[in-house]
């Protein structure tokens, strides 16, 4: 088994996708899913929630220095950057805001990048900045594998668009074809 | 930001470095926080290899600074995560006060939006037989404290926050003076003392009431954590509270506490 960490960062616009990625994964599924959402640093009751619904998998938002395991969803907090360390924790901090966000996909994907390399897919989404795209061309150049949502298949594609031009993947998806690469990760075992 | 490839092995020569030429040891910091701390020095002085960067940490005082500085994260805001706040006002405080002297105590205090939160809720009560200790890793921090400025971006950073309080409504009440030039009006009517030192080389033993210590853990790795939460246990009363970041654990040390509400990182030592 190559891919253990899925991580996968959205914006404006990713929502529907993120529901639509969690309702295909099955109950038994062999990754960790870490999920970094752009969401307001206020709202702390109801996000989480609502994608917990939506899903087969135990859902959370992890505690710092928690362990990440296999077949679990993580949801990065509200107000916190969320790091992946290379002991296969996760370390939070409340640094500056990146391109805006707190949490940034940038600072996770980075850090996952380092400490992951080609045992984790980065996958960013919709959006309606630049966030991903550094910490997405970070996964490619530590051998990890990176995914764009494909802009005209986006809701709002700036994110997206900034991904391609600046990490230079080619792996270009629409989101039923995301959804179907997740799902077929598992049938790879 | 540029495009670096870095090892283990450089990461800890830089930090090793770093402690050689300045005194601190950042060793035991979580290692993707010390990663990105590096790569965003390199990227603002444009320095392209590790060469380099070490060189000019042996060769430039004010670039060790600046990196040293930039390890004690100084970003925060005042009154983060309210409902931490309303709980020290509604169960904590009334409490606390009766006691003939309280001690509190925050420590690694860089920019003082927690000193600050804590004096306006303070001020409420007027009370005078509260003291603050305040310490803080640099000796520059005291005086960025004590004259603290506080900007439209500070103002906004907060705003939210005190909308959620139940003790204070209308940031006009907090801010007062020119757009960026703006100061807190508190009432606080304690004593105020300052300590510039580490942590781990502070002697205070079975001294204080309360220790507000939140989103400083999250900087280190667990064996810096448990050391300081060791220190930090051995420094506050039997029956004394212990504030931690909402998404902070205790850790090896969650034996010595009870948590005193379960969505909230406040912590009474035990009494044995």
């Amino acid at each position: 088994m190559r891919q253990k960490y899925i991580i996968i960062g959205g914006s404006a616009g990713s929502f529907k996708i993120v529901t639509e990625i969690l309702e295909a994964i099955p109950k038994h599924f062999p990754f960790a899913v870490i999920l970094i959402l752009h969401r307001l640093k206020h709202i702390k009751e109801g996000f989480t929630d609502a994608l917990k619904i939506k899903s087969l998998l135990p859902v959370s938002e992890p505690f710092d220095k928690e362990k990440i395991f296999p077949g679990k969803v993580y949801i990065a907090p509200a107000n916190y950057h969320l790091y992946i360390e290379p002991n296969n924790t996760f370390a939070l901090s409340a640094e500056e805001v990146v391109n805006h966000s707190r949490p940034s996909i940038d600072v996770t994907l980075s850090s996952a990048a380092f400490s992951l390399k080609e045992k984790m897919t980065g996958i960013v989404l919709s959006g309606a900045n630049n966030d991903g795209a550094a910490g997405l061309r970070d996964v490619m150049n530590y051998g990890g594998t990176a995914i764009v949502q494909d802009p005209e298949d986006a809701a709002v594609p700036t994110m997206p668009e900034a991904a391609l031009k600046i990490s230079g993947t080619k792996n270009i998806l629409s989101s039923q074809e995301i959804i179907e690469y997740i799902k077929n990760l598992n049938f790879e075992l | 930001m540029l495009d670096l490839k870095l090892s283990v092995s450089e990461v800890n020569q830089i930090y090793a470095e770093l402690n050689s030429v300045s005194g601190f040891d950042f060793g035991n910091y979580a290692f993707s926080f010390k990663m990105r701390k590096i790569i965003l020095l390199m990227h603002s002085l444009k320095i392209l290899t590790v060469e380099d960067l070490i060189f000019r940490l042996q060769n430039s005082q004010h670039i060790v600074s600046e990196f040293v500085k930039s390890m004690f994260v100084s970003y925060s805001e005042m009154f983060r995560d309210a409902e931490i706040w309303n709980y020290l006002q509604e169960k904590i405080l009334s409490k606390l006060l009766l006691k003939k002297e309280v001690k509190i105590h925050i420590p690694y205090c860089v920019t003082g939006e927690e000193l600050y939160s804590l004096m306006l809720l303070l001020g409420l009560y007027q009370s005078t037989h509260v003291s603050i200790l305040v310490s803080h890793p640099l000796s520059e921090n005291e005086e960025i404290i004590k004259n603290r400025i506080f900007t439209q971006k500070d103002l906004k950073a907060c705003q939210k926050n005190i909308e959620f309080l139940d003790f204070i409504k209308n940031t006009e009440d907090i801010f007062v003076g020119h757009t960026n030039q703006m100061r807190i009006n508190h009432f606080f009517r304690g004593e105020l003392n300052f300590e510039h030192c580490d942590i781990l080389s502070q002697q205070h033993i079975a001294e204080f009431d309360l220790v507000l210590f939140r989103n400083r853990l999250i900087y280190y790795n667990e064996d810096l954590q448990t050391e300081v939460l060791r220190k930090i246990s051995g420094s506050l009363n039997k029956g004394g509270l212990l504030i931690i970041g909402e998404k902070e654990t205790l850790g090896q040390m969650s034996g010595k506490y009870k948590k005193l509400k379960s969505n909230l990182s406040v912590y009474k030592k035990k009494i044995f």
